[in-house]
Order: structure tokens, then sequence, then C-alpha cells
């Protein structure tokens, strides 16, 4: 009889750590399948825009240029130096000087009010310049000649549209 | 004659046998309910978003604004002005933008300002488009005039030509009453969404009402938003602008991406229930191994006579093992019942508080798994009675019981 009885408890306890087996498992699965749906996301820098990024000194932070061409615009947008966050600027205007083939153009970058972002001049993050060669000029090499973001100013800051100038 | 056996067995230790399949019918509906009612719920939420792939609002937690918008919880995070609206309407990417104003209730039932667009072709699910039942008609702009949504007239137990004077904010207060009386003018034919839980007005008739600023007259809770479908970085595009660059509002985007979310921020409560669910089934699993034990144990002289009638060891197997998958079987059936009534209050609880309909019955695979768990536990749990039967002597069964 002590024999069935030690029996019967050795299965209640094999069935009980069974049991619990089973539940740490899925608990442990259901948080392998979570993480495995999240993946930890490489460290990238990618322009939020998909344009050209310009990096300004040692990746404070950056200019990523979008062109428009049916509006015959460029945009730019100040970012942060991991191109995350948008970093306004008090700045009038930004100027470039673009270099097309040998055909020198300059470009005059005003500071752009936005109603659904709160910015304004003065305090912004975009700027645009307007000019029929955006249109069509695809490619063309640029100097920026001087940005101040915050409490560093940026001078002559090449690069090339639209590789940009990260060598990374 | 192995079926009788089986019977037999069952019958002769009603109460353990009873037991079992209670635990076992609990263990099953336990599972079940826990896995579907998780999944169902969550596909309810997103099926609920009324086929808005965005909400705009004040700056502030996405979810809070989903929840506003969309599910009528919670307070608003702020209003946003007027041209905010305009300009979002007038993006190439937006095909609908629908503004809604929140702000007043008829005894706990939310009232929602909405624009006139509501009732135009407006797909709440594919091929299915808000529209008023036969008898009533949409709002008029400009008039205090209500279409009350299916859920919340059979509450109020309103029809057209009801009357109401609103009370002001969105929990009731009997001392907030408004002077204004609005007409019900239509009752929402049923969506199974949160549409069907409020009353709809026109935007001016929250705006406008007795006591609000008229600084605000114009302003909005917020605007439901839907992209064309060929925009397919619309609200990537977006997120960018309102949410990165801008500091104003808030575009709550992806919708089904934040209400999961919303659900991950409960998983350890899922796992909880989950845990316990197993916990159950392994009990359950105890008490078929008791039960089919105790019947063996008790039997023991019928199946040495058996064998000594030339009754293979396999048919003994086959009937100490049958007896613990029977109790298994009814436990499952009782299993599905329990499961029904659980989910059935579940399901009447999202209804009407939230306004989600869950269909507990739509595929889930845990419908098969769940009762075949319970079933092969319970067959398991008689392995070692059934390994007893196939062992047992003809002579140790026929000997003298004293």
């Amino acid at each position: 009889m002590n024999l069935k009885r030690t029996l019967a408890a050795l299965l209640v306890l094999a069935l009980a750590g069974g049991g619990w087996a089973l539940v740490r498992w899925r608990i442990r699965a259901t948080a392998l399948a979570g993480s495995a749906r999240d993946p930890v996301k490489p460290h990238q820098h990618r322009p939020p825009h998909g344009g050209t990024p310009v990096v300004l000194g040692d990746e404070q932070f950056h200019v990523e240029l979008v062109r428009d061409p049916a509006a015959g615009v460029l945009r730019a947008y100040i970012l942060d130096g991991e191109m995350e966050d948008f970093v306004r600027i008090a700045a009038k205007a930004i100027t470039v000087q673009a270099d097309l083939d040998g055909r020198k153009e300059t470009l005059a970058f005003r500071p752009v009010a936005d109603l659904a972002t709160g910015e304004t001049v003065g305090d912004t993050s975009l700027f645009e310049a307007r000019a029929d060669w955006i249109r069509s000029a695809g490619h063309f090499k640029g100097v920026i000649v001087n940005l101040p973001v915050r409490d560093q100013v940026f001078k002559h800051v090449a690069f090339s549209f639209p590789e940009g100038n990260d060598r990374d | 004659m192995l079926f009788l056996l089986i019977r037999r067995g069952l019958r002769q230790h009603l109460v353990s046998t009873a037991v079992a399949v209670v635990l076992v019918a609990l263990g099953m509906s336990l599972v079940v309910s826990v896995w579907v009612v998780r999944t169902e719920a969550e596909q309810s939420f997103n099926r609920s978003a009324s086929g808005f792939d965005a909400v705009l609002g004040a700056r502030g937690s996405k979810l809070q604004l989903v929840l506003n918008a969309l599910f009528h919880q919670e307070a608003s995070p702020g209003n946003i002005t007027a041209e905010d609206f305009q300009q979002v309407k007038a993006l190439p990417v937006v095909d609908r933008a629908i503004p809604i104003v929140v702000g007043d209730n008829f005894r706990g039932v939310r009232l929602v300002g909405v624009s006139d667009d509501f009732f135009q072709n407006l797909e709440y699910a594919p091929d299915h488009t808000y529209a008023v039942e036969p008898g009533g008609r949409p709002f008029q702009v400009g008039q205090k005039e209500a279409v009350v949504g299916s859920l919340a007239a059979h509450q109020l137990g309103w029809s057209p030509g009801a009357t109401f004077h609103p009370f002001h904010g969105l929990d009731y207060n009997p001392n907030a009453q408004h002077s204004e009386t609005f007409t019900v003018v239509g009752v929402l034919a049923p969506t199974n969404t949160p549409a069907d839980r409020v009353i709809w007005v026109p935007l001016e008739g929250v705006q406008r009402l007795g006591g609000h600023d008229p600084a605000a007259f114009t302003d909005l809770s917020a605007v439901l938003i839907r992209f064309k479908p060929e925009a397919k970085a619309a609200g990537l595009m977006l997120d960018t602008r309102y949410n990165r660059q801008g500091k104003r509002l808030t575009l709550a985007w992806p919708v089904a991406s934040i209400l999961a979310d919303l659900f991950s921020k409960f998983s350890w409560f899922e796992d909880a229930l989950r845990a316990l669910a197993y916990m159950v089934a392994v009990v359950a699993g105890a008490s078929v191994f008791s039960s089919v034990y105790s019947s063996m144990s008790a039997r023991k002289r019928d199946l040495a006579i058996l064998r000594a009638l030339g009754a293979h060891r396999g048919f003994l197997i086959a009937a100490v093992l049958g007896e613990s998958a029977g109790i298994g079987l009814l436990g499952c059936a009782l299993g599905f019942g329990l499961y029904a009534a659980i989910a059935s209050t579940v399901q009447e609880i999202l209804r009407t508080r939230i306004g989600v309909l869950l269909e507990p019955w739509a595929w889930n695979p845990v419908l098969v798994w769940g009762p075949l768990l319970m079933l092969g536990l319970s067959v398991a749990a008689g392995a070692l009675p059934a390994w007893r039967a196939y062992r047992l002597s003809v002579a140790d069964g026929l000997s003298p019981l004293s």
C-alpha cells in the first residue's frame, strides 16, 4: 500500500513538475518571440527624408538636402549627430556655392515657418532655396559657406550632391 | 465489451470521475479562453479602428489620442486648431480627414461632434459604410440634431424624435446640464465598433454649447485620417513632420502598432493567466490519475477474472486508458461549454463598455490543440494505472481479501 501511495505521490509530483516546466518553457518562448519581433536596431545614421546627408564637423550635426525637381526647390533640414532629432536654429540664411561641371551658382536658403511643426523664422530646422537649375541638376558639388548651429559655426563644408560627404 | 467496461469504471466512482471531468473542463476552458481572448481582443481592437490609418491631435501620448478619438475612452490630450485640420486635409496623401470634438456627455454616454463627411461614404470596414437606419436621417450641419449609435440608442431607449439636454464634461455630473435641446434624427446602423456607443452631433453642436470658451469655438479634439491607398510612405512622412520635426501636434500612426503596444503592456498579466491555466491543467491531470488509479485498484479482482477468462493484457491496458481518455473527452465537451460561457461574458463586457466585438468562435489553432492537450494529459495520467493493470497477475488478483 505504501508503495502505491509513494508511486501516486511521485506521479503527481512528476505531473506538477512537467506542468511547471511547460509553463516556464511557454513564458520563455513568448519572451523570445517578443524579442525576435523587436530586434535590436543597428546603429545607423539615415536621413529621415531619404535625402543627401552632409556631415557638419565631427558628426556633431547634419544637414539633409532634399531636392524637389518639380518645384525647383532644394530643402535643407538641420539634424543632430544621429540624424534622429531636428535642430532648430536662428540663422537668417544659409549660403551654398554650387559647382555644376564648371558653372558656378549660389543658393540662398531661407528659413521656413511651418504651422504643422510649430517652427517659425528664427526658430526652424527647415530652409529652402529656389532656382530653375535645381529642376534639372541631379548632380553638383557644393560648399556650405557659413552655418551657425547652436554654439558652433561650420565653415566651408564641402559635399557632393547627391552622395553627401560622409566617408563612413 | 471494452466500452461497457470503460463505462462501468467511470460510473463506479462517479464522484471522483465527476471531479476529474470538471477539473479537465476547467483546465481546457482556461487554456482556450486565455489564448483566444488575447488574440481575438487584439484583432478586434484593430478591426475597430474604424478604417482610419492615423489620428492627429494635440502634443501628447499617441495611445491616449487613439483611445480618445477612435475608442471614445480617456480624455482628449488637448485641442488643435481649425487651421491644423485644413492643413492636413489639404495634403495630397490624405484621402479622408474627419475632425471630431469631444467634451460633453448625456448620462455618461459621450457626445462626439463630427463633420457631416462622416455620413458620406465613409467606410469603417471594407465595403461597409456608416449609415443611418431606415426611419432616420443624418444630422444637418448647424442644427441641434443628433444621430445615436445603436448601442447608445438601446441603452438610452432613444429613437428618432427623442430630445435631450447634454451635460458638460466627459463624466456625468447632474449639476452640469446644458440648456440647449438636441433632437435625435436617426440611429446609426450597428457597426460593431466603438461608434455604436456614442451620440454623434454636428461639430458646432459641441463647440458652441453654452459655457464653452468662445475663443475656442473652432478648436477640435482630433482629426481622424485615412491615407490614399497609393500613398505608401504617407504615414512615415507625416510621422517625421509632426512627431520628430514638430513640437506642437502628435500624429498617432500606425494605429495597429500603438494598439499592439497597449496589449504588450499587459503581457505580464497574460503570462500569469497562462501559468494559472497550465497549473489547473496539471491538477486536472493529477485528478484523472487519482480517479483512474482508484477505479483500477477497486476492480483489481474483476480484471484478474477477465485475465483468467482469457482476456489479453492489451485489453486491460485499453480498458484503463479508455477510462482516462473518457474522462478527458467528457471534460473537453464540458470545457467547450465553460469556454462558451467565459467568452460570451467577456464578449458582452467588451461590446458594451468599449464597443469592440469579440468573435470567440473565429478560427484559432488553440480551439484544436487546447482540447488535444487536455486529452493527451488525461491519457498520460492513465499510463501508470494501465501499467499496473498490464503487470497484474491472475494469482494476485484472485487471492483472498482477508
